[in-house]
């Protein structure tokens, strides 16, 4: 209240050098520190966070979306919402010099923080290539060209041996995805779970689909008679799918062969990253029983 | 009269001809497998004849109850409160349990608009109307708030409102089902029975009153009749909309407005038109369509039509 009573009382000109030295100081502030300041990231994608502290850059993101829970380091960092509903004020608040974000629900978002002057870079892999490409483009932009390659050659070396292996094999299960229980939803095969799957040697039930991760038709399910089911979502247990009325004659359910997120860690294939090598390997196992 | 009266023999063949030769259009279309037809397409079939039933009736019955043309099984809130149980039910985790969240929503919103609708000293045949409405109002404010806060869950979600005829049953599940099932059929009986009662409401309250009727009980019986049955439809399969509004009123404008007719033939177009809606939702795209899409888009042009065409 005092504030405001000074203000109308100052004359035009002495508000103006009030504003002037406000404003320089507020220059200086900014410019020591630019001088100082270590480069902040945000990151609203647990994919581009994992990839980030394989880079071993993890120490310069500031702040994270609730998912981004991989490795451990991240959890202890300042978060910024969920996936869908990010905290604007938040990120602003954290000064980020960069913010990446995935596709999806973060496109607004990136429009949004644009508006405001701050930087994005949108990556969303939705092909393992697009993973390869990704790991490049954080190389260059966290400045850890090196260690991106090195990640890249690892990555590359594992999924072409798995390519081989998958395309000698002979007599392939038929697997069933399913990423969603009500209404049933299914993964194709240009979709990037779907890609995992190959990799590992088997056959995707629902090879094509209209997008990559569609609703199917449980009739569908039950006449092409999967060998095996994995389930990639939680609340749901083999039993439940054993219950399900028609279900009785898949040959997955006679055998025993269902797979819930208590034996495949679901982020090991949804998500795009490293860890989508043991993924596969565990994928491996579940189809032929061996450890590759 | 007789000449009417057989106009009338020939239409009602002639509907339940169509019920019929629909059933065995939505069964034998795209035939796998023995096994798939008894334990999956059969019960999407029940499921759709029970929607299309209860829903219609309910719907024709409303109408005259509250005395409004607009009225629909979903306009006392019952749906939201059964979307809103099975949509809690799928979010925390037991999908398997979803109708049985969704039934429960249903009793307590029935509970609770009735409660709302005798409170305070305020009387008026419109008041049901109103706690019916709001609260409805106030429970679709939560599940956008749902809708909102798990946004993972957006399909679940989405298929409770859009109405979803493609519920796995699991086999103890199926038998509760059947049991569900005949159960409609007695409450839709009961429905059909009061159909005398309610062509003298037409006429007003106070007829109806002077003529020995029992307004507020007659109410009290319809309104939970129907909520049962508009919960346990909601519960299996979602809101399904525009059944309960257009087909009685489609109804009307064939074959006049006389109760007794109005509800049979209600039933029976009620579920031919939903199952004619299924089988498009099903099969009309590569991808599986929500029912409630289908409803809409083909009843408003069906009633735009029979309202231009029909002669006086």
């Amino acid at each position: 209240m005092k504030a405001l009573f000074f203000l109308r009382k100052t004359t035009f000109l002495k508000s103006k050098i009030v504003v002037g030295i406000f404003l320089s100081f507020a220059l200086i502030a900014c410019s020591v520190q630019d001088n100082n300041k270590e480069t902040r990231y945000v990151v609203l994608s647990p994919e581009i966070a994992e990839i980030m502290s394989y880079l071993g850059v993890s120490d310069k993101i500031v702040g994270l979306t609730a998912e981004c829970d991989y490795p451990q380091e991240m959890q202890n960092k300042e978060k910024v919402g969920n996936f869908g509903q990010l905290n604007l004020e938040k990120i602003i608040a954290l000064n980020p010099d960069l913010v990446f974000t995935t596709a999806l629900e973060q496109n607004e978002i990136s429009t949004q923080l644009n508006k405001m002057n701050i930087e994005t870079v949108q990556l969303y892999p939705s092909h393992i290539d697009d993973l390869i490409d990704m790991i490049d483009t954080l190389g260059v932009i966290c400045n850890v060209i090196e260690k991106a390659d090195s990640l890249k050659t690892y990555f590359l070396t594992h999924i072409n041996e798995f390519k081989k292996i998958a395309d000698a094999r002979e007599n392939k299960p038929n697997v069933f995805i399913e990423i969603y229980g009500d209404p049933i939803m299914s993964a194709s095969n240009d979709s990037y779970l779907g890609q995992l799957l190959l990799l590992s040697g088997a056959e995707n039930i629902f090879p094509s689909l209209i997008r990559d991760y569609a609703r199917v038709n449980s009739e569908d399910v039950v006449k092409l008679n999967p060998d095996v089911i994995i389930l990639t979502y939680p609340g749901i247990t083999a039993q439940d799918v054993k219950n399900r009325k028609g279900w009785t004659n898949i040959n997955a359910v006679k055998n025993n062969k269902i797979y819930t997120i208590d034996e495949v860690n679901p982020d090991l294939l949804l998500r795009a990253g490293p860890r989508n090598i043991q993924g596969i390997q565990l994928l491996i196992e579940i189809f032929y029983g061996e450890n590759n | 009269m007789t000449k009417n009266r057989r106009l009338n023999g020939v239409k009602f063949s002639l509907l339940v001809f169509l019920f019929i030769a629909i059933s065995l259009l939505y069964l034998m279309y795209d035939y796998k497998a023995y096994n798939i037809l008894i334990h999956l397409r059969l019960p999407r079939f029940l499921l759709t004849v029970l929607c299309g039933i209860s829903l219609a009736g309910t719907g024709s019955v409303y109408q005259i109850m509250l005395n409004n043309p607009l009225a629909e099984p979903y306009i006392l809130g019952i749906s939201s409160g059964a979307a809103l149980g099975s949509i809690i039910g799928g979010l925390t985790g037991f999908i398997v349990l979803m109708p049985l969240f969704g039934f429960l929503g249903a009793l307590l919103t029935m509970i609770l608009v009735w409660a709302l609708a005798n409170a305070g000293k305020y009387r008026d045949p419109n008041k049901l109307l109103f706690s019916g409405i709001i609260t409805g109002m106030f429970i679709s404010s939560l599940i956008s708030l749902m809708l909102y806060w798990f946004q993972k869950d957006t399909a679940l979600i989405l298929q409770v409102l859009m109405g979803n005829t493609g519920h796995i049953f699991s086999y103890n599940e199926w038998i509760y089902f059947l049991v569900f099932f005949v159960l409609s059929l007695v409450f839709c009986f009961y429905l059909f029975c009061l159909s005398n009662q309610l062509n003298i409401l037409t006429s007003g309250d106070e007829v109806a009153k002077s003529m020995g009727i029992n307004v507020i009980k007659l109410r009290k019986k319809i309104f939970f009749v129907s909520s049962l049955l508009t919960g346990i439809c909601v519960a299996y399969a979602g809101i399904i909309g525009f059944v309960g509004l257009i087909v009685p009123q489609l109804v009307r404008l064939v074959f006049g407005a006389e109760q007794k007719r109005v509800f049979i033939y209600s039933i029976i177009g009620g579920a031919v038109f939903l199952i004619f809606c299924d089988f498009l939702a099903m099969h009309l795209l590569p991808i599986e369509l929500p029912v409630g899409i289908i409803t809409s888009f083909l009843g408003c042009p069906l009633f735009i039509y029979i309202l231009l065409f029909k002669k006086k």
